[in-house]
């Protein structure tokens, strides 16, 4: 509605607003660029030859398209045994947080909550100051959560913020009346919040179900301290090997490992393609929602 | 208090209970298997880079057959293994692995954790439990001194590492490209500075591109312990300091003309291109890559293990700046800290048994060799050759190697003598190692264990110290800092408390005179 | 009197009903709420290691206290690196926050006024896409693309026959890459609530302004600016509050030998003698300094909030 009342205003436009239109879509063309161009760039290199890639010869253009690089991923275990972690550990943990949080977030927004004030500070406080790396690190430890994969769930089972951003949805945006009638035609708390909240929450509940997926899909440094096996790895910490500490690949043959050093180089290119797809995928799906999910958050959270 | 003393107390006893308890499951002395009923044994250590899965290690099946101590394996892998290791001993009593095998400990956790009591004391254990080990410290007296935290207690194993090609870093020099350009073997930093010129043009693999590189290190603390003793600097108690003529006075040679004098010529030849600027920021696997790939004129390696080294030879230590010319050496006792026993291990005599058998000639080649018949056999006068395709095989035979047993990669509980070293120590190797022989001949002392408050002042002053110097010397080398510098940089330095840290080795030193 | 006490029964006597009533809400609230117990609260003791000296067989609580009890802290001090480290936080973060924080709101601003929407909805979908990646992979990039032989940008440079820097191995570009990264990363992101704030503003005010002969550039300067005012200033305190909190994880990932001077922060250094060496005393202490020093400009950003805006976090 706004927005086609605003274009009306706009057609009559005078010489300054057109030179002003002008000035404006350029700094949009060159944000877009500088933006842009990184992503463009890791996808065109991903899609040539090493050897292009690496003597500068890829700018503007993929050239040689081969999808070299790409195989070479695909014959390396380690990512995508890390893949499958990570999925494991996304999906999982997001229905422990939805769950959790939810839990949290809907007596808390509820006026006739008994001790909701102390309740909403207990959770808060958690904010402002947090016991830290080493005794969390002790406590993990202590409940035989150490190396095993509810250490990557258990511990991140709430983000404060998210479960504060729900709340205010919940107070701002479920009419009073509605949870009113609901009682009123004998329906208690629990089957008011199932059958009447949650159905009228589908933006809220869109994007923490994106806010979790997005921390799960890339956490790696709990991966990191909580985890040993190797086999229990997430994708994030087989990145890091490859990417950040040039761990070995075990692709190529035996052809020395100079040139398998040189290839490697370009395949980290393919390696964040893949890596990080998924994830982007995931944000039109959700996109409807957005907005206004983010903005009761942002203006009470 | 009380209850304080109770708990130290019952901590002390824990071990001898322990004994008490057990050595009924032990097997008569010199006999296989170790145990008489079956018995599991955690493990922890670091898993190199280069190493197959541990469970998978042809040494590991063979030797839990062999002894009939199952191990549990708790390793973990050499990226972030810092972490690992310290969230290891954050656990806490009950939790801890039975035994700490090439697990890495440095001298501050020994004395650290041995005197909280997880490690636990070896020495009257080692009398009645590891007759090998304790024969190689009668045979290398140096062993014991170094092992020994300052309340007499041992508390780790170092490997033993009894050929002194094996603790040197060597100087390699590709001649054959030396031959392409009509050069010889450089011998003086004059003649150093023609050969690298000559190969900073010459392109040897023929490819157009100027991707040869003169000379290299694998980063910079390994160049600066290789050049240091060119410029007549040692490092006495593994740190930078020089020992008087009388053997009595250390004084620290980082705020020195020589130091300065090496990083000037280092900064010479950097801003020449001559140096490989990579030495900064590589990862180990990327100088190995190097290597392998014979990209490097000059470099500094301890073996020839993970390249061909068909073209290169050893050579000696340039002369020219400096009368007095070291050659770096780590002592008999190389790797502190490859085997610790923690409080938790209810069996820790045959722990000691279990690591005591690798210190035997057998038993190191099981741990060197791996499986006799199926990667080594034994030649006419029994000592053992590995089979083709090992020592020879494209991958370098290291890499080769940790597919069936841990050792490549360093700080495993090993005996490395004459017989068994052939994979670290070629012919190609020993030969390089005699052109570095004549400059090892000089009292060197290794770095000792100190008592935890010592240790901890000399960790604070150590790192402060060690970063700023690190940090510094690369900024010298690379033109970030001027020479004009030098002065509020040993200023710099001093203000960190350098004279109270050459102080507290000094201190160790007078204890040794007396 | 009287009155004072038959209000305190009757509030009692409601809540004994609410209780009854709403037990479900309770029901509901026990599990996350033992959640916080144990994996917020009972950590949070773990703080006075920050007092002991720590000995791994007797835990946290049996371990002695330290002597003197600051010791930790004043060894924090009289380390040479200390102020640097400090500095360095700072530093780091204010760079964020001079820089960080007016990008999304100029980028929501330019959004706001292209006319066509479809360049409009591809410039916003296109700057939330970053967003999504991993620290681990924007670093990795970053380490990709600054390369000192093979990196695009320094082929860049070279084509413009300026000399290849080592963008990631030196202090001097430690902070304006970290910074410049964090721009690129969050900017189209963190402008979503300005985009949404100026989509909320009344037509009319537009149309008054119009009227009275504004130009596109005054209704920005006197109707658009002003109207998500509230909001920028919220959002400022928000981020004033995590002035010394953000980066530990990317500064680590970025750090190495040759840009320490200048990437070593308080986070890393703890987390370089906490986790790698063991040192959970020390390390703690640190911790503790910095979350001190946080939550004091938490509550004074808040304090301020309440005073000015009426409108404060809690």
């Amino acid at each position: 509605m706004i927005k086609t009342k605003r274009r009306a205003s706009h057609i009559r436009q005078t010489r300054a607003d057109r030179i002003f239109q002008a000035v404006i879509v350029a700094l949009g063309v060159v944000l877009m660029i500088l933006v842009a161009y990184p992503l463009y760039f890791t996808v065109i290199a991903s899609f040539s030859k090493p050897e292009d890639v690496l003597m500068g010869r890829v700018i503007l253009w993929p050239r040689n398209i081969s999808f070299e690089s790409y195989k070479m991923v695909v014959a390396e275990r380690d990512i995508w045994m890390g893949y499958g972690n990570t999925i494991l550990y996304t999906v999982l943990g997001t229905a422990v947080n939805m769950v959790l949080t939810t839990m949290m977030a809907y007596p808390l927004s509820c006026r006739e909550t008994p001790w909701r004030a102390p309740l909403t500070f207990i959770a808060s406080f958690t904010m402002l100051f947090s016991g830290g790396l080493i005794p969390t690190y002790l406590l993990v430890r202590q409940l035989g959560l150490y190396d095993t994969i509810w250490a990557m769930i258990l511990p991140t089972g709430i983000t404060t913020y998210n479960m504060l951003v729900m709340k205010s949805f919940f107070q701002s945006s479920i009419p009073i009346e509605l949870k009113e009638a609901a009682h009123l035609d004998g329906c208690n708390d629990l089957r008011t919040l199932l059958l009447v909240v949650l159905p009228l929450s589908g933006p809220i509940l869109a994007v923490m179900v994106l806010f979790y997926t997005v921390a799960h899909w890339n956490e790696y440094f709990n991966a990191l301290i909580y985890l040993r096996n190797r086999s229990l790895m997430p994708l994030q910490v087989i990145l890091r090997e490859i990417l950040l500490q040039n761990q070995e690949l075990a692709a190529g043959d035996g052809t020395g490992l100079y040139e398998r050093m040189m290839a490697a180089e370009t395949m980290k290119y393919a390696i964040i393609i893949i890596a990080s797809v998924p994830v982007i995928c995931l944000y039109p799906l959700v996109q409807r929602h957005f907005v206004k999910g983010v903005m009761v958050g942002a203006i009470k959270g | 208090m009380k209850k304080l003393l109770c708990l130290v107390l019952a901590l002390l006893m824990l071990p001898v209970m322990a004994i008490g308890e057990s050595t009924a499951v032990l097997n008569t002395e010199g006999e296989m298997p170790i145990v008489t009923e079956p018995v599991t044994l955690s493990i922890f250590g670091k898993q190199g880079a280069i190493h197959a899965d541990w469970q998978t290690m042809d040494f590991f099946t063979e030797y839990q057959k062999m002894t009939g101590v199952t191990l549990d394996f708790q390793q973990a892998p050499s990226q972030g293994y810092d972490e690992a290791k310290a969230l290891m001993f954050a656990s806490g009593v009950g939790a801890y692995p039975d035994m700490l095998v090439a697990a890495g400990l440095n001298g501050s956790e020994i004395i650290r954790y041995g005197e909280e009591g997880v490690l636990i004391p070896l020495e009257e254990l080692m009398e009645t439990y590891a007759p090998n080990y304790t024969a190689l410290m009668e045979k290398y007296p140096d062993i014991e001194g170094r092992i020994t935290a300052p309340d007499g207690h041992i508390y780790a194993l170092a490997a033993v590492i009894a050929v002194p090609a094996a603790r040197t870093a060597k100087i390699w020099c590709n001649t054959a490209w030396l031959e392409a350009n009509g050069l010889e073997v450089p011998t003086t930093f004059e003649e150093l500075e023609e050969v690298l010129r000559a190969f900073k043009t010459y392109d040897a693999n023929g490819n157009g591109e100027a991707d040869e590189i003169p000379i290299a290190a694998a980063d910079l603390p390994s160049w600066l312990t290789t050049t240091a003793g060119m410029f007549g600097l040692q490092y006495q108690f593994g740190q930078e300091m020089n020992l008087s003529d009388d053997g009595k006075t250390l004084t620290t040679w980082l705020t020195s003309d020589e130091f300065r004098q090496l990083l000037e010529w280092t900064a010479k030849i950097y801003a020449e291109g001559l140096l490989d600027p990579d030495i900064f920021t590589q990862e180990y696997s990327e100088f190995n890559a190097k290597m392998s790939g014979q990209m490097m004129g000059i470099f500094f390696n301890q073996a020839d293990d993970a390249f061909d080294s068909t073209d290169y030879i050893g050579i000696a230590p340039f002369a020219g700046m400096s009368e007095d010319i070291y050659v770096q050496s780590g002592p008999v006792a190389r790797d502190m800290g490859t085997f610790a026993i923690t409080c938790d291990c209810e069996y820790p005599e045959v722990a000691l048994r279990w690591i005591d058998y690798l210190f035997s000639d057998e038993g190191s080649y099981l741990e060197r060799y791996g499986i006799e018949g199926k990667t080594w056999t034994r030649d006419e006068d029994g000592y053992p050759v590995y089979v083709d395709g090992i020592l020879d095989n494209p991958n370098g035979s290291g890499p080769t190697i940790a597919q069936f047993t841990f050792w490549p990669g360093g700080g495993a509980p090993q005996y490395l003598n004459e017989n068994n070293c052939i994979a670290v120590t070629s012919d190609t190797t020993q030969a390089a190692q005699e052109a570095l022989n004549p400059y090892m001949d000089y009292t060197l002392y290794a770095e000792p264990l100190f008592d935890a408050d010592t240790n901890s002042r000399l960790q604070i002053l150590g790192n402060d110290i060690d970063t700023y110097v690190r940090s510094s010397a690369a900024k010298f080398i690379r033109g970030e800092m001027s020479f004009d510098e030098w002065d509020t940089y040993c200023q710099t330095l001093e203000g960190m408390g350098l004279q109270e840290w050459v102080g507290i080795y000094q201190e160790r030193l007078d204890s040794y005179q007396q | 009197m009287l009155a004072k006490q038959s209000t305190g029964q009757r509030l009692k006597r409601r809540l004994r009903r609410d209780v009854f009533a709403h037990w479900q809400l309770l029901a509901l609230l026990a599990l996350p709420l033992a959640w916080y117990i144990i994996f917020c609260y009972i950590p949070m003791f773990g703080v006075q290691l920050a007092f002991k000296s720590h000995k791994v067989t007797l835990g946290i609580w049996q371990s002695p206290w330290a002597d003197p009890l600051f010791k930790h802290f004043s060894r924090y001090f009289s380390s040479y690196y200390a102020w640097s480290t400090i500095w360095n936080t700072l530093a780091l973060n204010l760079g964020c926050l001079a820089i960080g924080f007016p990008a999304p709101i100029l980028l929501a601003l330019i959004l706001n006024e292209i006319d066509n929407v479809r360049f409009r909805k591809t410039l916003q979908n296109v700057t939330y896409i970053p967003y999504f990646l991993s620290i681990v992979v924007v670093v990795s990039m970053l380490k990709l693309f600054c390369d000192e032989r093979y990196g695009v940008i320094n082929i860049l440079l070279q084509a413009l026959n300026l000399q290849a820097l080592p963008l990631m191995e030196s202090e001097r570009y430690f902070r304006p890459l970290y910074v410049l990264s964090n721009v690129w990363q969050n900017m189209g992101w963190n402008a979503i609530i300005y985009v949404a704030a100026l989509a909320g503003i009344d037509m009319a005010l537009y149309e008054a302004a119009t009227i009275d002969g504004a130009t596109r550039w005054q209704k920005i300067l006197h109707v658009s600016l002003p109207c998500i005012l509230p909001t920028i200033v919220t959002m400022l305190i928000l981020r004033i509050g995590q002035l010394m909190t953000i980066g530990f994880e990317k500064a680590l990932l970025m750090q190495n030998d040759m840009n320490i001077g200048t990437s070593e922060i308080i986070s890393t250094l703890v987390y370089k003698n906490g986790i790698q060496n063991g040192d959970y005393s020390y390390a703690t202490a640190v911790g503790l300094m910095n979350s001190a020093v946080n939550l004091v400009l938490i509550v004074a950003a808040n304090t301020f909030c309440r005073r000015t805006l009426n409108e404060s976090l809690w």
